[in-house]
């Protein structure tokens, strides 16, 4: 499995996700749910009650028994990817990588998981200037829309207030809903949009991504800190900071986590310097129980 | 005063340049530091603003005590040291044997007014010996004091026992208490320091009468040249009487004074007895010898003095037989005077006559330089002229007879042994000087020719010195700085004091720095 840096350096969106994926999906069979369709799943013994247009004549003339014949049903699954792409989303990781670029990475290895597996893919970029909103489809073309929206996405100003995001919720349209963002909000605005697509949509994936030096807090000797969403600065010593900043975020990350599954969310931490391979998986899994 | 400063100034300077360190570690410490641009300032700003206040005052104390730290040790690497004022130089006062009782009891109250202020008392002898206050009160107590008689060389010459004290003593105030008796004083003033102060007190007597010398210029009489001295002047008068018997007291000094004619060996002498103090005059019976020799030269000088020599020996009590000639004396010839009138330098065996008392007179070299000064020998006469002058220095232990108007000596004297050696800084002839034609010229050859050998009775002479006399040329100023500048205080290095000093900010510096630590990592725990 590459690493998300080596991912990040290979500047190719495309193969950057389908290298992510492959390593993931080689031997994993997705369930499929039995029922009416083109394709020959089995026989099934006539019960009562059952659809006598999915009776087998044939058989029934030839052998006397009554059969239903099944075949896999079409799915019809549409993974909405949410990402948020404000200013704070900028921040860089000692590797190099932004939380925009994994996320970049990520969202484009589920799309290709997502297509692979027949869903249909969305992608709704949270942007101030506003919404860039590419619709569920599931045709061979929409993986490379959804790849060039990706590289030209820049991370930018603050979370797009509420009448922006009102189209977002507007139409209802189940699905994955799968957001990944820093949650670093000025009230509780990302939270209360997941809990309007979740009554709008269904079940909602929240990928928190935090980058490894936030998380351990790795600066050293006199920084200066600027806010990527205000633009202010403080000159501090980290060395001094460091005990003060891991208790606080390490409450907020547990209140968080606390929150977010009481909304019903399923919430998952990644820092920026894992593969990108623990998303993925938490993403096939939910996949399969919500399939199944 | 004490005077500060630095032996290595330099040195010190350039170790200032380590104030930069400091400098570079406080700014060092306060450089914004790399930009880290992250998602939210949220949990760093309630300890940020505490930390920001408390950062720099503290911040500025250490840099002030760490800069302090450099600058002490640039200044011991300067070797700051400081002098101590010079001790007070304690005066001297300067006490002559001289000077009688009643004249120090009237000075009394100003020497014991010094005395309080720490100035010691020693005497104008030779090593200057410190005198006790036992030994002062006594002085004061004591009467008159004995007329020493001492001998010519035991008289104390004043003026080189005050330049010894003032060279013994550099820069301490000086106050001589002598009576200004002529026979005292004698040579040349020395050049003093300015802080000799004299105190002229008066003599214990203002006149005396003593016998200066005697002759028998017959075997039948005698001649006794009899002096009286006062403080200005001395007047010799003759006194010619039969020659008396053995033993017999000549009643010729008023009393207590006695006189006794004793001759001893064959050799006629008088002896003077003054209470206890006694001194012989030898009687001269001896024609004395006088010689001129002269080259060609001299012709002209020879000629004069010849003259003049005749017209002085004429009035002497035993008339000199005078020689002329261009001839040298035979060695064997017990001269009494040789008047050395030649070019080539006077031969070594009447050098050494000299030494045994024999008078040598001698002249300019023909190498002179012309003048025109005069010579004034008296009021009444018009001064002499003179024309040309020899251009050798005054010889150290020499002192002038006759000064010319110029202030140079003219005839300056010598003592050399028990003789003396007479130098006539120009010539007697009409193209060095206008001296032939002075008629003055044998009078003032008398004294000279017809003084009797040094005698202890020099020691009667009461004649007293101008006052004014004692103001001479003085030392510049200058040099009594340089002098005293060579003589201030010890010199006291500071600096371990300074390291000292320095160890104890370094003490308080890293007090200081580890209380910042303690509180710094004291304000990063949250309150919680």
């Amino acid at each position: 499995m590459l690493t998300p840096e080596h991912l990040h350096a290979l500047r190719n969106l495309p193969l950057a996700a389908r290298q992510a994926a492959e390593g993931l999906l080689h031997g994993a069979h997705a369930s499929r749910r039995k029922g009416a369709g083109m394709e020959f799943s089995q026989y099934r013994p006539y019960q009562p009650g059952d659809d006598l247009r999915r009776l087998d004549w044939r058989l029934a003339a030839r052998s006397d028994r009554y059969y239903l014949r099944e075949s896999e049903i079409d799915t019809s699954l549409t993974v909405h990817l949410v990402l948020d792409a404000t200013a704070s989303m900028n921040h860089q990781d000692d590797n190099g990588l932004s939380k925009l670029d994994y996320a970049r990475l990520l969202c484009a290895a589920l799309a290709y998981v997502a297509t692979q597996q027949g869903d249909a893919v969305a992608l709704t970029v949270l942007h101030p200037a506003g919404l860039q909103h590419l619709p569920p489809r599931a045709d061979p073309r929409q993986l490379p829309r959804l790849y060039h929206m990706l590289e030209t996405l820049r991370a930018e100003g603050t979370f797009p207030d509420r009448s922006t995001l009102a189209p977002l919720t507007a139409r209802r349209q189940p699905g994955l809903i799968i957001c990944l963002s820093d949650l670093y909000e000025e009230q509780d605005e990302i939270m209360r949009l997941l809990t309007r697509l979740r009554a709008a949509s269904g079940d909602v994936l929240l990928l928190h991504l935090l980058a490894r030096n936030e998380l351990e807090f790795s600066f050293r000797g006199a920084v200066t800190f600027q806010d990527l969403e205000t633009g202010r600065t403080l000159q501090l010593d980290a060395d001094q900071q460091r005990s003060a900043w891991q208790t606080h975020l390490h409450e907020w990350l547990r209140s968080t986590a606390t929150a977010t599954r009481r909304q019903g969310f399923d919430y998952y931490q990644l820092s920026t310097a894992e593969p990108l391979d623990r998303a993925l998986r938490e993403f096939l899994r939910q996949r399969t129980t919500r399939m199944a | 005063m004490p005077a500060f400063f630095l032996q290595h100034a330099t040195a010190g300077v350039l170790a200032l340049l380590g104030l930069a360190v400091p400098v570079a570690i406080y700014l060092w410490n306060r450089r914004p530091g790399r930009v880290v641009q992250v998602g939210s300032l949220r949990w760093l700003e309630t300890g940020a603003n505490r930390r920001l206040r408390s950062l720099k005052p503290e911040g500025l104390l250490l840099l002030l005590v760490r800069a302090a730290i450099v600058g002490l040790l640039a200044l011991a690497l300067a070797y700051p040291s400081w002098q101590a004022a010079a001790p007070a130089p304690r005066g001297q006062v300067l006490l002559s044997p001289d000077a009688s009782a009643e004249a120090l009891s009237s000075l009394q109250p100003t020497i014991d007014s010094l005395r309080r202020r720490g100035y010691e008392l020693r005497e104008l002898r030779p090593r200057l010996p410190l005198l006790s206050a036992e030994a002062w009160t006594a002085r004061l107590r004591a009467t008159a004091p004995d007329s020493v008689l001492a001998t010519d060389d035991g008289v104390p010459n004043v003026w080189a026992q005050v330049r010894q004290a003032a060279d013994s003593f550099p820069n301490r105030p000086l106050v001589v208490v002598a009576p200004l008796l002529m026979r005292n004083f004698r040579g040349t003033r020395p050049a003093l320091p300015a802080n000799v102060t004299w105190h002229p007190v008066p003599p214990s007597t203002d006149s005396a009468t003593w016998l200066l010398a005697a002759y028998q210029p017959h075997p039948d009489s005698i001649v006794l040249v009899l002096a009286h001295g006062s403080e200005t002047a001395v007047r010799v008068r003759p006194l010619r009487l039969r020659r008396p018997l053995a033993e017999t007291i000549l009643p010729i000094l008023p009393a207590p004074t006695q006189v006794t004619y004793q001759p001893k060996a064959g050799q006629p002498r008088i002896r003077v007895t003054t209470g206890s103090t006694t001194y012989i005059v030898p009687v001269q019976a001896t024609t004395p010898r006088w010689w001129v020799s002269y080259d060609a030269a001299h012709a002209p000088d020879a000629r004069v003095l010849g003259a003049a020599l005749q017209a002085a020996g004429s009035v002497a009590p035993i008339r000199p037989r005078l020689t002329v000639s261009t001839q040298l004396p035979p060695l064997t010839d017990s001269l009494t005077w040789l008047f050395w009138l030649r070019d080539a330098p006077v031969p070594v065996a009447w050098r050494q006559r000299v030494q045994q008392g024999m008078r040598l007179w001698q002249d300019a070299p023909a190498s002179g330089a012309s003048v025109s000064t005069t010579l004034p020998f008296s009021s009444i006469q018009p001064p002499v002229r003179l024309l040309r002058h020899d251009t050798l220095p005054l010889h150290t232990s020499a002192w002038a007879l006759w000064t010319d108007a110029h202030g140079s000596p003219a005839l300056s004297v010598q003592a050399v042994g028990r003789g003396l050696l007479y130098h006539l800084h120009t010539r007697l002839a009409p193209t060095w000087s206008e001296l032939a034609d002075s008629p003055e010229l044998p009078s003032q050859l008398l004294p000279l020719v017809l003084a009797p050998p040094a005698t202890s009775t020099n020691s009667l002479d009461p004649r007293q010195l101008d006052p004014t006399q004692l103001i001479g040329n003085q030392l510049t100023p200058s040099s009594v700085v340089a002098v005293s500048s060579a003589q201030s205080g010890p010199v006291h290095d500071s600096t371990p004091w300074v390291v000292l000093a320095a160890g104890l900010l370094f003490a308080v510096e890293r007090w200081l720095a580890t209380r910042r630590l303690a509180q710094s990592s004291a304000s990063s725990v949250p309150a919680a």
